[in-house]
């Protein structure tokens, strides 16, 4: 058996280096754009508009904290949001497996993308396909699964 | 240690935001290395021995169905099971070794998007109370399937 060692030290630096010097230039501004986001309180003009978009997908209002946290900086945010607005009796169990069924596969999406950019991934198509995937399933799941339809008539009293 | 960093320094003031955010980002930096580092280091190694091209021969099989080379499944498995660094690792390592596109990449950035670091985020759905088998089970489905259906119609290799 032959073990080239020459090329596998090369091969060890040069992309050993390469991999740190990426994940680094990405990490650490990243980290610094989230702080701001997270302090300055930019997404709070974004809820508004998000409402009705959200609605159509079968989610209540209350959802969108946690879906914008967890979309933005990760699931743990997400997540932990999600569990302040249960315990808080703001949002109900079907709506937190609507809201981790999408963050599940859409969530941390600038830092995630931003990493596989960096390797060369197409930022249009992965950012793309994840989240209508995502969207897809959640909406799929809150129609025919829990039912969740928007309502067009009053509802009928007399049954 | 990061929120009770970021504790401290509490003022709104754009230098105090700007300090908090480059320690964030260190100290992330730094718990990440502490996978990557040896990840890269056996993954390299194994490539030198006959080992990753066995394993990724046995795999090509499935991994065609996504476009995918067999050692391919070594990024998927790594990030389901650690976590998305640990595949920025392995994709690294097998780019410079040129087994890997950046057609290859594309989609399984798709893939692991959709389903990674699954110990670690099953526990915090267990969290919610709710199953985490079923949110587990999706994650893996969609990522096998939106894998299949992009190299399917979007990007072909």
């Amino acid at each position: 058996m032959h073990f080239d060692t020459n090329a596998f030290l090369n091969t060890l630096l040069v992309g050993g280096f390469r991999l740190l010097k990426t994940v680094f230039l990405i990490v650490v501004p990243l980290m610094v754009i989230l702080e701001v986001i997270q302090r300055k309180g930019l997404f709070d003009r974004l809820i508004g508009k998000l409402s009705l978009a959200l609605r159509f997908l079968g989610f209540e209002r209350e959802a969108i904290f946690s879906l914008l946290a967890g979309f933005s900086f990760g699931i743990s945010y997400g997540a932990g949001v999600l569990l302040k607005e249960t315990k808080e009796k703001r949002l109900n169990h079907v709506q937190a497996f609507l809201v981790m069924t999408f963050l599940g596969m859409c969530h941390a999406i600038f830092e995630d993308t931003a990493l596989f950019v960096a390797v060369g991934a197409n930022p249009v198509i992965t950012v793309s396909c994840r989240f209508f995937a995502a969207l897809l399933l959640t909406w799929l799941i809150g129609r025919y699964v829990f039912k969740i339809k928007k309502k067009k008539t009053a509802p009928d009293f007399t049954q | 240690m990061i929120s009770t960093t970021v504790q401290v320094i509490e003022s709104e003031g754009w230098r105090n935001i700007f300090s908090a955010g480059i320690i964030r980002g260190l100290i992330t930096y730094g718990v990440l290395c502490k996978v990557m580092v040896p990840v890269y280091v056996v993954v390299t190694f194994l490539k030198f021995t006959p080992v990753l091209d066995t394993i990724a021969g046995w795999c090509a099989p499935a991994m065609r169905w996504f476009g995918l080379p067999g050692d391919a499944a070594l990024v998927l498995v790594l990030g389901n099971f650690v976590n998305l660094y640990a595949a920025i690792a392995v994709i690294t390592s097998l780019k410079v070794s040129l087994l890997l596109t950046d057609a290859h990449v594309t989609i399984l950035a798709i893939m692991l998007g959709i389903s990674h670091s699954q110990i670690m985020e099953t526990a915090i759905v267990r969290q919610m109370q709710i199953n985490a088998w079923v949110v587990l089970g999706m994650r893996l489905i969609m990522s096998l399937l939106i894998g299949f259906l992009v190299h399917f119609f979007i990007i072909s290799t």
